[in-house]
């Protein structure tokens, strides 16, 4: 299962930066909250999971995790865009309509 | 009148286009870029050439990646006009916003005039986003002008080396890398999707960019390895972790950096545990 995977191979570097900054805590916290899912849950992490420690780790201010997503994904988007021009269509769904019938028009003084 | 009614809420399940580019939903493949294996990438390759494998649709040889990698380098420099629009919003602004402003003052400094320039503009996109994220937050934090142009080699290094103003070590270049290649690409997340509906209007790249940003955003998008920063830096010890967690379960909260929406591939055995826990609960 892919996001499983990315969470083992970022899981991996967190634990490392772990060990290399000596942190006693924040991974062993992690850990645990993976184990707790999966016992209670059975709901593996993300690969967003493991990123918050290692980033963490790294004196990256957590507000610029998000940015970081960013700059990597940017790769992903341009490309579709590409793919999307090489072959494309607008994209136009419809819609269910749920609102009222047809209404009669009521002159403003008129209205409650 | 809709052809047939939707599966479900959220598009859920349904096929909304064809992509070459990543496998999420391919049963019994894993994540694959193109083909190659999430994993395999995550331990052989640069980030630099992942972004090459994306954009240009195939590894590059030894010479192609060199020369990309030089490219890329030549292109983190922020035009003064971006600099005092960067300069103008406030410490306390969302990164999100600051990376979206930037996205969309760029698209009107280097305006894409002709889909012939695609993968130029795409190539500078790349090269200065940790520029424009990078300028802002020293400036508005530190009260310093950084030079985005520096030695590092690699996007991650070159990120963290803008950060804290000094070249990041090794272990740490070579973990933003990692990371750097596991979030390249995951199909038609909503965030993509985005710059797709955006692109099927024949709107140039800074558009369909900047709209992808404004949906990574979104908290049920980007945003969930943060909250589990927010949540795990509250605690401790494991056993505060575990009476916390199991709390937070009990009210029903939703914990964020577990499991999300999936369309196809989800691990049966995932889903099975689901259903029992759901019955039993």
């Amino acid at each position: 299962m892919s996001r499983t995977r990315r969470n083992a191979i970022i899981k991996e570097w967190s634990k490392k930066l772990a060990e290399d900054v000596g942190d006693t805590v924040l991974y062993p916290v992690s850990v645990r909250c993976e184990e707790v899912m999966w016992r209670e849950k059975k709901l593996f992490c993300n690969a967003d999971f493991f990123h918050a420690s290692a980033y963490h780790f790294m004196d990256i201010p957590t507000k610029l995790f998000t940015p970081i997503f960013v700059m990597s994904r940017l790769t992903g988007w341009a490309a579709h865009v590409f793919e999307q021009r090489a072959n494309n269509r607008i994209i136009r769904p419809s819609a269910d309509y749920i609102g009222p019938e047809k209404s009669e028009w009521v002159p403003i003084e008129a209205r409650d | 009148m809709a052809d047939k009614p939707l599966a479900g809420a959220g598009l859920r399940g349904q096929s909304a286009g064809v992509t070459a580019l990543c496998t999420v939903g391919k049963t019994g493949s894993g994540l694959t870029y193109r083909g190659f294996d999430i994993k395999e990438l995550a331990e052989k390759a640069k980030f630099e050439e992942v972004a090459y494998l994306l954009l240009k649709g195939k590894l590059p040889n030894q010479a192609e990646l060199d020369h990309y990698i030089a490219k890329l380098k030549g292109l983190r420099g922020l035009p003064d006009a971006l600099k005092t629009v960067l300069e103008q919003i406030p410490k306390d602004a969302h990164p999100m916003d600051v990376m979206r402003t930037g996205a969309s003052m760029l698209g009107n400094l280097e305006t894409e005039e002709s889909f012939d320039e695609q993968q130029d503009v795409a190539d500078r996109l790349l090269a200065v986003l940790p520029s424009i994220i990078c300028y802002w937050y020293r400036f508005s934090h530190d009260g310093v002008r950084i030079d985005t142009e520096t030695d590092d080699a690699a996007v991650g290094g070159h990120f963290l080396h803008m950060l804290r103003g000094e070249p990041a070590s090794e272990l740490h270049a070579h973990v933003m890398n990692v990371s750097l290649i596991l979030y390249a690409e995951h199909e038609f997340k909503a965030s993509t999707f985005t710059a797709r509906v955006c692109a099927s209007t024949l709107s140039d790249m800074h558009s369909c960019i900047t709209g992808a940003i404004g949906s990574l955003r979104g908290p049920l998008h980007g945003g969930a390895n943060e909250a589990a920063m927010a949540m795990i830096e509250n605690w401790a010890s494991p056993e505060e972790a575990e009476r916390e967690m199991l709390g937070m379960l009990e009210r029903k909260e939703k914990i964020m950096g577990f499991g999300h929406a999936i369309y196809r591939e989800s691990d049966p055995a995932q889903r099975y545990y689901q259903r029992v826990v759901q019955k039993v609960s």
